[in-house]
């Protein structure tokens, strides 16, 4: 205060700078906060879209699996969450007192594995026990072993047990398909199925199969009783929408559970409908008579001398129930006359039979959703007796399957469609499908079909009401080069409702025995074509099919619940004595 | 001038912080619910697909058809039980005569009853 003047300057000038300073450092800060909160706001109101990519896929980890269902979504298939036990030797504290608790926790485990696990401490991870329960879960939870802790893991489960087991296929320990469609969603690349199956539960699609359990169930049933009843080897069976391909029921016998995968790959249980090619005998005369008949060189009111074996070179050509006359061609089809259908295939000639069968597709391995496929077995030079030999089934082989597919074709109107064992609806069908012959020889077709069950070999297919036709197969089986007659493979391809067929029904046995009540005979007429009746009988209601009744089919109906009646309580009463056995 | 600067300043950075911290708080508390949430949602999924197998399981065709058997004495169908809801009436059983006033009358209405089922 006594120095006024420069202490004022002084001041002034302080006071000047001061405020420069100031509003430099507020300018700063100023600054500082404006861009913390620019980045703030960038953080929280814009989003970059950086979180949804937490959901990442990894393929280390089991990768999620869909759900598969039948085509009305009962579950076949599904995974459920389970724990798994591990040990982290190295944080062992006490080895002796952490066995003893586990083996007191979980009796099925080995006290002294478990300690040679526990032993080894540069261990960092050992498994104890894959999958255990929820209630030993919280045991051993509450016993708070050091070292020892629980994985979220998922397990595969088919609830419908053995039902289906050859369409699904099944999984390894690790979640992934060894076989089936379990497979085929695993071969379309890990992500196709993670895809179907999305981590969060709610946006996960299931795997919807063709198949439908009820029908599945009443083939299977029916089937096992048969393979009973005949002492046969195996057995199996198809049902197929004529209008999609949708294959609804595939079944073969024996199975396995595809719970216990290790059952999977056993050499008896292998699919017999796709993975294994059979000479499917007289059924193909079936696609001859097509041919035949679409190519024009004959019409149903044809007539071929049958009197004569046909003889070519050196080989005969007889029947077995030979007629010796001259038969018009829907007798040839009942009669199932080898001479007939051999005749009726040399007037088309070996070329355009080639041409013909290539056309139905059974010069190609038949491929489905299945992974296991086999390819036909053709002959290896084709002349005029192989055209005769092919003509009723005889010289090659294709997979059962096959057969079933031309069969819908047949029957649909001449469309061939590639058979699957997913959903599909007929639009997709109508893309794939193939005119392979005339629908008015389709017409003709379903004609002698329907004979051959009201008239012919096939009666006992047939339900009164539900319009059955079908066509009988009775196939010696080749061992050691030469045909067996006493090893038979028998078959039926059959479809309902013949008026407009909707459904083909097909069954195989293999080596089924002659019984008395069969009055010694073994061939299909006697024990495939009976199976095929009762299957129709039990699937038609489910399937929607409503019966009709004329008079013929009326008067049929007395005998046809007689007989069914007569032979479910056979069946009681052997259930009975079986259970009284035990 | 500079001091009422500094003071509101200060009440701004207080009360600022104060706000920012409840918000944090309430941000943090409603993180935790959304993620129970998510995980009961997630444990809600995982139940109802074990329940879907287990009505898988407990609805197999071969079950089924065995408690029918045993327990309803059901069977398959026969073809001539199936008739179109047109034809139904065709095929309806005649309706039992009720006559009420034939009935002998008595005072126990149930009694009667009994004796007509009988």
């Amino acid at each position: 205060m006594s120095a006024g003047n420069p202490i004022e300057t002084n001041n002034a000038g302080f006071t000047f700078r001061g405020h420069k300073r100031l509003r430099l450092v507020v300018a700063g800060f100023a600054l500082g906060f404006a861009v913390l909160t620019c980045k703030l706001a960038w953080l929280t109101l814009i989003d970059t879209g950086d979180g949804s990519q937490s959901a990442h896929f990894d393929a280390k980890v089991r990768i999620p699996r869909p759900d598969i269902t039948d085509r009305h979504g009962h579950v076949l298939a599904t995974d459920i969450p389970v724990s798994s036990l591990y040990a982290d030797p190295a944080k062992m504290i006490d080895v002796d007192e952490a066995v003893e608790l586990l083996t007191g926790a979980l009796p099925e485990l080995n006290a002294r594995d478990l300690r040679r696990k526990l032993d080894r401490r540069q261990r960092r991870f050992v498994w104890i026990k894959r999958e255990v329960s929820p209630g030993q879960r919280e045991l051993i939870h509450n016993m708070g072993i050091p070292g020892v802790g629980f994985r979220a893991e998922t397990r595969r489960i088919y609830p419908m047990g053995r039902l289906a087991s050859h369409v699904l296929g099944s999984v390894d320990v690790d979640s992934h398909g060894i076989a089936g469609l379990e497979k085929f969603l695993d071969d379309q690349g890990a992500l196709y199925t993670a895809s179907l199956a999305d981590t969060k539960r709610a946006a996960s699609m299931p795997a919807q199969t063709s198949i439908d359990v009820r029908i599945q169930h009443v083939v299977t049933d029916e089937l096992r009783k048969s393979i009973r009843k005949f002492s046969a080897k195996a057995a199996a069976g198809i049902v197929l929408k004529t209008d999609t391909g949708e294959v609804l029921s595939l079944v073969s016998l024996p199975d396995y559970s595809p719970n216990n995968p290790k059952d999977a790959l056993k050499n008896e249980n292998v699919n017999r409908v796709t993975a294994g090619v059979f000479e499917l005998g007289s059924i193909i005369k079936a696609v001859t008579f097509a041919m035949a008949l679409d190519a024009g060189t004959a019409t149903l009111k044809s007539r071929y001398d049958a009197r004569y074996p046909l003889v070519i070179g050196r080989a005969r050509i007889n029947d077995f129930h030979a007629k010796r006359r001259i038969l018009s061609v829907p007798e040839i089809f009942m009669f199932s006359s080898n001479i007939g259908t051999g005749k009726m295939a040399l007037e088309v000639g070996e070329e355009g039979h080639q041409a013909f069968l290539r056309k139905m597709g059974f010069f190609d391995r038949l491929v489905t959703e299945l992974p296991e496929a086999a390819k036909p077995l053709l002959p290896k030079r084709w002349g005029k007796l192989v055209t005769v030999t092919a003509s009723f089934g005889h010289g090659f082989a294709v997979q059962p399957l096959q057969g079933a597919t031309v069969a819908a074709a047949l029957m649909n109107g001449g469309k061939l469609i590639p058979p699957t064992l997913l959903r599909r609806d007929v639009e997709t069908a109508e893309a794939l499908a193939q005119q392979v012959i005339k629908p008015s020889t389709s017409a003709d077709m379903r004609y002698l079909f329907k004979l051959n069950v009201d008239e012919g070999t096939a009666g006992k297919a047939g339900v009164p009401g539900f319009r059955v036709g079908g066509k009988t197969g009775t196939a010696e089986k080749v061992v050691n080069g030469r045909y067996a007659k006493n090893r038979l493979l028998n078959s039926f391809i059959g479809a309902f409702p013949m008026d407009d067929p909707k459904y083909v029904v097909m069954i195989m046995l293999d080596e089924p025995k002659a019984l008395p009540e069969t009055h010694g005979y073994a061939t299909s007429g006697w024990n495939a074509v009976p199976v095929a009746g009762k299957v129709i009988a039990r699937i038609a209601p489910l399937l929607g099919v409503m019966p009709k009744f004329d008079d013929a089919s009326t008067a049929k109906l007395k005998t046809y619940k007689a007989s069914v009646l007569k032979e479910r309580e056979k069946l009681d009463k052997q259930a009975a004595i079986a259970g009284a056995a035990q | 001038m500079l001091r009422l600067l500094n003071v509101m300043l200060v009440l701004g950075v207080l009360g600022s912080g104060f706000a920012l911290y409840t918000l944090e708080h309430r941000t943090r508390s409603v993180e935790r619910e959304v993620a129970r949430v998510e995980a009961a949602i997630e444990s809600e999924y995982e139940f109802i697909g074990l329940l879907n197998a287990e009505w898988s399981l407990l609805t197999r065709p071969q079950r089924l058809q065995q408690l029918a058997k045993h327990h309803l004495g059901l069977g398959p169908v026969w073809p001539d039980q199936l008739v179109e809801l047109s034809e139904l009436r065709a095929k309806l059983p005649a309706a039992p005569a009720y006559e009420p006033d034939k009935t002998p009358a008595s005072d126990d209405p149930m009694a009667d009853l009994l004796r007509m089922m009988q």
